[in-house]
């Protein structure tokens, strides 16, 4: 343990950034008594961009990763890869938040995202349980109180009472993991704890806090069985939020996770000082978990009506294929058959992260302008949306083509990456499934789609009153965006997967 | 007294936790059983780092505190936005959004 | 010359662009551009083949798209004689259709949608073809199968368009299910998927892993060509409009299937239980599409089911190694069948979107360019001598008969199983008959005999002339396509080109087929189809009263015929019809029930797993404490002895 030294502030000047514009943001209500929406958007804003220009300046010499703070936190091209994502998300957030929507208090609704959005940077580069447990709160809380913005609404409060509840129960899983964990190795320090494991072997207790510990991110992520809470949550969020809901806190939830397997449980460079019975039966317990979220988030999206509870669904499925690119810790050649470890799969897990943000972001965002025009969250709202709105319309079948994985659109690189994984590191069985729930998962996703395309409006309109065709300018720039992010993805999409080997050959490991 | 006690009670803590929060319908109720959880767990940090002779054990403890006061917080907030859109106790009452 | 290759799909692409931005303002110009687009893009193709392209054509990369390591995927174009034929079929038949719909659709509202989508189409198809790397490939395939869903659902507002748009996508999902896992597996075995480079180290690979991939990719091209049992969505399909219909099954997105088949012919020489496969999934569509074309009652349906049929056939010529023949039957068709649909499609535009063939009749004097057209595109269907039909359906039974009197040994690489291709050859002629017969049942009934709805016929018409170009251009093509690109036959002008690619065998070595026996008995085949056909179905043509009164007899003999009609009716057509009839319910009883019911069992599941999700707070956490049990119970039980 080094000493903390002052220097080591100018590190974390993006999170002090935005955790002090949030600051600002609250004392602007509590003392100017109104909810200016310029200025709160040009906080946040200018906040995240003056954050995301810090860190692209502060960035270690040599390149490689930089540890602060005793090793509390790690500055590397891993951190930096997700601290820009969430940087980007949390700015669509803010912008998709802007457009007054029911009786919301802006500037409120900004602070606490910022509050998350701190939260998530600092998870990108947490290496100790400490900082990891402290970020993964700051992130989930604010979360928490997003779901219930809308407090005079029933179905909002409700849901947050739910996702509190089980968030707060599997936060106390976690942390008994982290207990025992600490206990067996004495160690909260990720890079030891590898080692200690080794000593400690794979003892019953030892499996029993690593079981915690992927239980607790279990929840975290959404993955079957602890996923209950997701459709619901998503459900009851307004609609903005449940866009930042299900792309932040989840991917932020999945970045650590890495972390926490590929150094704290010696998943990447496993050949040098992991033990192999820990890492091939978490790996084997991820992979389960992986089959069944995957199977269960798409089988149960095709039921459903309301447009928000099939994406909380398909979010789950999600969930799982990241897993499947967590699961794949070796790597087989192909001419001996010989196995070595190798965290092959880590890289297109952080692609998939990345292309996954923009495109579910997308989505929700579209279900908040169909929202906006009809008053309904269900799918039969998106009737005729090609006629009334054409843009929304189109962006959402990109939206939907991407999250299907239909090529050339990102989402197809992003399952082929993490499927070219499964296979090298011989989990050939887990690699069907996706495929086979990629296939299911085109039913519902089409659904919307023909909804919007072949559906004609004035079918309903004679009974529901005709349906506004008003997109507002934000939404516009916001779907614009991220419509235009997944399909650029898809033709660059050769460079972020490039950022992402790098981000994890300079990351710490 | 040796470590086993300690870590039996925090065991015993925790899963009294977790059959009060499947059992007890009562919203605040399950908060104090979360909180037994939480407690279970920070026991068990604390008899560990004492044993270990190691100070993380315990930051993590204050932390875990902290986090928890902080999480009861927004969860009574919420309750009593709760209750002001509708007049509940019971968790088993929310159950419109299902599915 | 070879660095504008871009140019044939850009020209596409820039009709789409253009038509999708501004055709909301210039419905009018729609038509035209996308007509000039696409022709544009087919002058240039011509262009490139008289410039000669040999099958040593260096490929040429358009932009390294991936590169990660040990995943590299380039967008690459790769022009050797297979894929330039196919060029200059897709553009050649897309500008015929797409001068049709300028047309076809001009009293359609939304049109400039649809000339939208046209370009696209095409521009899908060309990138298709020209492709240089599997996935590149994959992609456009994809955006085919997209594209074919938006024009097949084009009058959005019917619901059976609807439901038959999601059926073709559907349906083809489940073929390109198969044919990414045979790419991906493509990618660990052969560590690259440009076809060269999969050519040129196949010899060393695993032969069974290579069968495994060629079967995975045909499954791919099964759904993509309609064949049996993914064949159920392109009968749907023709509720688009019918230039469409046209498209799609002449040029644009059923002949993917035999493309790939074709350009991945190295995987298949070396793997026969492949090509068996292939031959017999053929043999097996044609036979049963073929039955039921006879029976069916709406014009656009017997032609979709005989281009079921006619691609059935094609895979034959596949599984029987014969590839170049194949590709010729493909070309032959395109122009036939192409000038069938443009055929029906006016029909049906005269008589106010009447499909149902008993609701037509005597047509012939209201439209005789129409008429004339249809009936050559009908002679050539059947395959009537020398019509283009005979040329490469002729080829095809000679080349079942070949591989099944194949010595062991001759160079046909594959000469396994070559005892089941009498089967396969047997089949075809029956399916020969058949095609003569339904053909001719096709064009009686429509055009000949006396009106059966005198409202109708009143209102029918002959279409205007950017209708009939097209019908006369591919009139053209479908007279004399066979016997210029087919004479010498398996020599002819089209198969020296095609054996220029690598890869596609010399038919050679096997010795030549008694090819005049063949074609006599073919000729004799489709002849005898026709004749049937014609005495039964003649019912309805009028005696002239001169010769009632000429000969007194002849009212019993027109009697006796029409008791002989009845007796064709009792018996062929009974029997076939019975067929038919079986073959059809299976078809709509079974494949239909098994796809459907695959959707319905994975419906049931997905609501009895909704059914979990109670809503209460405490049974997630249930469920969540049911994981933690699970996931520590699962390690420690079975964490123990790994080490």
């Amino acid at each position: 343990m080094g000493e903390v030294n002052a220097a080591d502030l100018t590190w974390i000047l993006p999170e002090i950034i935005v955790a002090g514009s949030a600051m600002l943001l609250l004392l602007w209500t509590a003392i100017l008594r109104n909810d200016d929406r310029w200025w709160s958007v040009s906080i946040a804003l200018g906040a995240n961009a003056t954050a995301g220009i810090v860190m692209a300046l502060r960035q270690p010499i040599d390149g490689g990763a930089l540890e602060i703070f005793s090793g509390q936190l790690v500055i590397d091209g891993f951190s930096t890869f997700f601290r820009a994502l969430f940087l980007v998300v949390g700015s669509l957030a803010v912008l998709t938040v802007a457009q007054r929507f029911e009786r919301v208090p802006f500037t409120e609704t900004a602070a606490t995202l910022q509050f998350s959005l701190s939260g998530m940077l600092l998870m990108a580069g947490a290496v100790d349980w400490v900082t990891a447990f402290i970020a993964l709160e700051l992130m989930a809380v604010p979360v928490y109180v997003l779901t219930a913005m809308t407090r005079f609404r029933r179905d909002s409060v409700e849901a947050a009472m739910k996702y509190l509840v089980l968030g707060a129960f599997a936060t106390a899983v976690l942390v008994y993991g982290i207990a025992w964990t600490y206990g067996l190795t004495g160690t909260t320090y990720f890079p030891e704890l590898a080692e200690r494991i080794m000593t400690v072997g794979a003892s019953p207790w030892m499996l029993f806090a690593i079981g915690l510990i992927l239980v607790g991110f279990g929840f975290k992520v959404a993955a079957v069985p602890f996923h209950a809470w997701t459709p619901d949550a998503y459900q009851g969020a307004p609609t903005p939020l449940a866009a930042f809901i299900s792309v932040g806190p989840k991917v932020a939830a999945v970045a650590l996770l890495a972390r926490v397997v590929g150094l704290g449980f010696g998943f990447q460079g496993a050949d040098t000082g992991a033990d192999p019975a820990v890492v091939l039966n978490v790996a084997l317990a991820i992979a389960i978990i992986a089959s069944m979220t995957m199977i269960v988030g798409n089988l149960v999206a095709i039921s459903q009506s309301n447009i928000k509870r099939m994406l909380g669904y398909s979010s789950i499925a999600h969930t799982g294929y990241m897993l499947v690119g967590l699961a794949a810790v070796t790597r087989v050649e192909a001419d001996t058959g010989f196995a070595s470890f190798d965290f092959v799969g880590l890289p297109s897990v952080l692609f998939y992260g990345f292309v996954y943000a923009f495109m579910n972001f997308g989505a929700f965002a579209v279900a908040h302008v169909v929202e906006y025009q009809t008053g309904s969250n269900e799918i039969s709202a998106f009737r005729g949306l090609m006629q009334r709105s054409p843009l929304p319309a189109a962006a959402m079948a990109v939206f939907m083509l991407g999250l299907t994985g239909i090529p050339p659109l990102t989402g197809f690189f992003g399952k082929l990456y993490i499927l070219q994984a499964a296979v090298e590191s011989d989990l050939g069985w887990l690699a069907i499934v996706l495929v086979v729930t990629s296939v299911v998962s085109a039913f519902y996703y089409l659904r919307v789609i023909v909804q919007m395309f072949m559906s004609d409006p004035d079918a309903e309109a004679a009974s529901d009153g005709e349906p506004s065709a008003e997109v507002a300018d934000l939404h516009t720039a916001v779907i614009t965006a991220t419509a235009g992010a997944t399909l650029a993805l898809g033709i660059v999409g050769g460079g972020i997967l490039a950022w992402a080997q790098s981000s994890v050959a300079t990351g710490l490991f | 007294m040796d470590l086993n006690a300690y870590l039996v009670v925090g065991g015993l803590l925790f899963s009294l936790g977790v059959l009060g929060t499947l059992l007890r319908r009562n919203i605040i109720v399950m908060l104090i059983s979360i909180e037994l959880m939480l407690n279970g767990a920070n026991l068990t940090l604390a008899a560990f780092s004492t044993f270990l002779e190691d100070m993380a054990g315990n930051v993590m403890v204050i932390f875990s505190l902290t986090v928890a006061a902080a999480e009861v917080a927004v969860g009574l907030a919420i309750l009593v936005a709760l209750s002001r859109v509708f007049p509940v106790v019971n968790i088993d009452q929310l159950d419109d959004l299902r599915g | 010359m070879f660095e504008v290759v871009w140019l044939i799909p850009f020209a596409p692409l820039l009709g789409f662009v253009v038509n999708g931005v501004a055709g909301r303002r210039i419905p009018r110009a729609t038509g035209w551009i996308s007509t000039g687009a696409i022709l544009g893009s087919f002058v240039l193709t011509v262009a490139l083949w008289i410039g000669g392209i040999t099958a040593d054509q260096p490929g040429w990369t358009f932009y390294p798209w991936v590169d990660s390591g040990t995943f590299a995927v380039n967008i690459g174009f790769l022009l050797d004689p297979l894929a330039v034929v196919m060029l200059l079929v897709v553009t050649g038949v897309s500008a015929l259709v797409a001068l049709y719909s300028v047309g076809y659709m001009d009293h359609d509202a939304a049109k400039s949608r649809f000339h939208t989508w046209i370009p696209l189409f095409v521009f899908s198809m060309v990138m298709l073809v020209m492709s240089d790397n599997l996935l590149q490939l994959f992609i456009f395939w994809e955006m085919v199968g997209l594209c074919s869903y938006l024009l097949i659902g084009y009058w959005h507002d019917r619901h059976s368009a609807n439901i038959a748009a999601t059926k073709a996508f559907l349906v083809n999902r489940i073929g390109d299910f198969g044919f990414i896992i045979g790419i991906v597996l493509a990618f660990f075995h052969f560590d690259t998927l440009r076809y060269r480079e999969i050519f040129e180290v196949i010899g060393d690979k695993d032969p069974a892993m290579t069968t495994a991939i060629a079967f995975l990719l045909f499954i791919g091209a099964m759904g993509k060509s309609a064949q049996f049992p993914l064949h159920v969505w392109l009968p749907d399909a023709m509720e688009g409009p019918t230039p469409v219909s046209a498209l799609i099954h002449a040029a644009t997105m059923v002949t993917a299937g035999v493309y790939i088949v074709a350009r991945m012919n190295p995987l298949y020489t070396v793997s026969p239980e492949a090509l068996i496969f292939v031959a017999a999934i053929g043999t097996v569509t044609a036979f049963v599409a073929a039955t039921i074309a006879l029976v069916q009652t709406d014009i656009k349906r017997v032609l979709a089911y005989s281009t079921v049929s006619q691609l059935g056939l094609m895979f034959v010529a596949l599984g029987a190694g014969a590839y170049s023949i194949a590709i010729f039957h493909l070309a032959t068709h395109a122009f036939f069948k192409a000038l069938l649909f443009l055929g029906s499609g006016s029909v049906i535009h005269a008589l106010n979107d009447e499909q149902d063939m008993r609701q037509m009749g005597g047509l012939w004097r209201k439209m005789p360019l129409t008429y004339g057209t249809f009936l050559l595109g009908g002679l050539a269907l059947a395959a009537v001598f020398p019509l283009a039909g005979f040329w490469s359906k002729d080829e095809i039974l000679a080349s079942a008969f070949l591989k099944a009197t194949a010595p062991a040994g001759a160079s046909l690489a594959a000469d396994h199983g070559a005892g089941i291709f009498w089967l396969f050859f047997i089949v075809g002629l029956v399916v020969s008959l058949m095609t003569a017969f339904y053909t001719l049942r096709m064009i009686l009934m429509t055009f000949h005999g006396k009106p059966r709805n005198q409202a109708l016929h009143d209102h029918a018409h002959e279409s205007p002339w950017v209708m009939t170009l097209p019908l006369g251009i591919l009139a053209i093509g479908a007279v004399v396509a066979g016997a210029v690109l087919g004479i010498p036959p398996e020599h002819g002008f089209l198969h020296e080109y095609l054996y220029k690619t690598a890869g596609i065998i010399h038919f050679e070595g096997a010795g030549d087929p008694p090819t005049v026996a063949l074609a006599v008995i073919s000729t004799l085949v489709a002849l005898s189809g026709v004749a049937i056909a014609f005495l039964a179905y003649r019912r309805g043509v009028p005696i002239p009263d001169a010769a009632r009164r000429l000969a007194p007899g002849a009212e019993k003999l027109f009697q006796r015929k029409w008791y002989m009609d009845h007796l064709g009716d009792g018996l062929m057509v009974m029997l076939t019809r019975a067929i038919a009839v079986v073959s059809w319910g299976f078809d709509a009883g079974v494949i239909d029930g098994l796809v459907n019911a695959s959707g319905a069992v994975t419906r049931r599941l997905s609501g009895e797993m909704q059914r979990l999700q109670t809503g209460q707070a405490q049974n997630y956490a249930l469920l969540m404490v049911v994981g933690i049990v699970l996931v520590i119970g699962g390690l420690m039980i079975f964490g123990g002895n790994a080490t």
